[in-house]
Parts: structure tokens; C-alpha cells; sequence
């Protein structure tokens, strides 16, 4: 792997609490001598929580149309929910 | 989505969901909101399913989420929790409630459009949490290795275009 692929890697590591306890020292003393460093470990976390946002917003298509695929083709569990919130 | 895993995810909606919406109309909800509820409940089981040891039958789980959920909608206050035993094994994840930020947003349209291959291999490894191998296999790659050296390289693309909306954002 090129060199900003280990680069990569390694902040995945530190992120993902995988990284052994004395790499992980050395590793936030790099962070706070490089700036480079540390703004990527940022954006690389920020791509983190970008991926589970999207993950959730997928799923919620998907219950949404499991939902709407129950309603329509499922007399039975409609009437069940209808009853309920009548 | 697998087609199994979809069939699975189909009946447990379907013999969970009416308990639910008994649960939320008592509490004096509507429909649609047994719905979002429900559906915030199932995704975050889903996202911890791997890791839950749950004491209890997988409906009782979904109905103490709903229930948390709900009290933490309308009463935000802690007090008022429900004290089952499920709760204990119940934890909303810490960024579930936070929304994107603002210059985030168009990023993201930008990304579940753009690079679509990518997105769904970032998020078979960091969302659905496969291991490299199963990732390997969904999307054929020859090895872990280079299904590996592809989910770095698509993860350093979004993390670029990260780092292009904050200057951009800076900048405005």
C-alpha cells in the first residue's frame, strides 16, 4: 500500500480503538506535533459518522417500504394497526 | 440487504410492529409516530445486534427502545424512564440524535449519489460492520487484501471531500 493509504489506515486504527496501547501513545504525540496529521485524523472521523448517517437513512428507506409493503399486500396487518390506532 | 436477511427483517416488522403501536397509542401516540419510533428502535437494534447479549426476546427489546425513545421525544427527562429490565441493556448510540451539519449536508447528497460503489463498500465494513472477508465477497474482490487497499482508498475520497466542504465552509 502507498504511504497515504498506511496514513489512512493507521488514524482508522487509532479511531477504531484497535491500535495496541503503546503505538496509540505515540500516536496522539504524533498528532499533536503534526497539523497535517491531526486534520486528517478529524476529516477521518467526520467520514466515520457521515457513512453511519447515510447507513441510517438508508434503513429507514428500507423499514419505510417494508411498512408500505405490509400495509398494501397484508389485509391482515393492516386491519390489526387500523384497529389499534381507531 | 440480502434477500434472507430482508425476509427476516420483513417478519420480525411484522410480529413486532402491531406490540409496538399498542405500546405508543397507549402512550398517546399516533401512527406515524409508532412508525418513527419503531423504525429509530429497529435501526439502532440492528446496529448493535452483533454485540447485544439480550436477556430478553427481541420483540420485549424493541418495545423498552420504543418506550425510552418515546419518554426521551416527549418528557425529556430522565426520570421518567421505564424501569424495565431491558433498559439495562439498552444504549442509544451518542450520534444518533445529532444531525449533520449544515455544510455536511450537500457533501452528503454528493456522496450517495457520486461514488455510489464506494459508499456501499464503506458502509458494508463501517456500518453494517462485515469483516473484510465478507466484504471481499459481496463485492468480488479477489482477496481481503485488495477489497482492503479499496476501502482505504474510497475512505481517503470522502475523507478529501470532507476536508474541501470545511475550507469551503471557512472560507464563506
Amino acid at each position: 500500500m502507498r504511504q497515504l493509504l498506511h496514513e489512512v489506515q493507521e488514524i482508522d486504527q487509532y479511531l477504531l480503538r484497535k491500535m495496541p496501547a503503546g503505538d496509540k501513545l505515540v500516536f496522539e504525540a504524533r498528532i499533536l506535533t503534526d497539523p497535517q496529521l491531526e486534520e486528517n485524523a478529524n476529516c477521518q472521523q467526520q467520514a466515520h459518522q457521515l457513512i453511519r448517517w447515510l447507513g441510517r437513512a438508508k434503513q429507514r428507506v428500507t423499514l419505510h417500504n417494508i411498512h408500505h409493503q405490509l400495509w398494501q399486500e397484508d389485509a391482515a396487518f393492516k386491519a390489526e394497526i387500523t384497529a389499534i390506532f381507531k | 440487504m440480502q434477500e434472507k436477511e430482508a425476509q427476516g427483517l420483513t417478519a420480525l416488522y411484522r410480529d413486532t410492529f402491531p406490540q409496538v403501536a399498542r405500546v405508543v397509542q397507549q402512550l398517546g401516540g399516533d401512527l406515524e409516530t409508532a412508525k418513527d419510533l419503531f423504525h429509530d428502535a429497529l435501526i439502532i437494534y440492528l446496529e448493535k445486534q452483533q454485540q447485544l447479549n439480550v436477556r430478553t426476546s427481541v420483540p420485549a427489546y424493541l418495545i423498552g427502545i420504543t418506550k425510552i425513545l418515546w419518554f426521551r421525544k416527549f418528557r425529556n427527562d430522565s426520570r421518567q424512564r421505564p424501569l424495565d429490565d431491558v433498559a439495562d441493556d439498552i444504549s442509544i448510540p451518542e450520534d444518533f440524535y445529532t444531525p449533520p451539519p449544515e455544510k455536511n449536508r450537500t457533501l452528503l447528497q454528493h456522496l450517495q449519489v457520486a461514488g455510489k460503489k464506494c459508499m456501499q463498500l464503506l458502509q458494508a465494513f463501517y456500518y453494517r460492520q462485515l469483516s473484510m472477508q465478507e466484504v471481499a465477497e459481496t463485492f468480488g474482490y479477489k482477496s481481503t487484501h485488495s477489497a482492503t487497499v479499496q476501502k482505504y482508498k474510497c475512505l481517503e475520497k470522502v475523507r478529501e471531500q470532507i476536508k474541501q466542504a470545511n475550507y469551503e465552509a471557512a472560507t464563506t
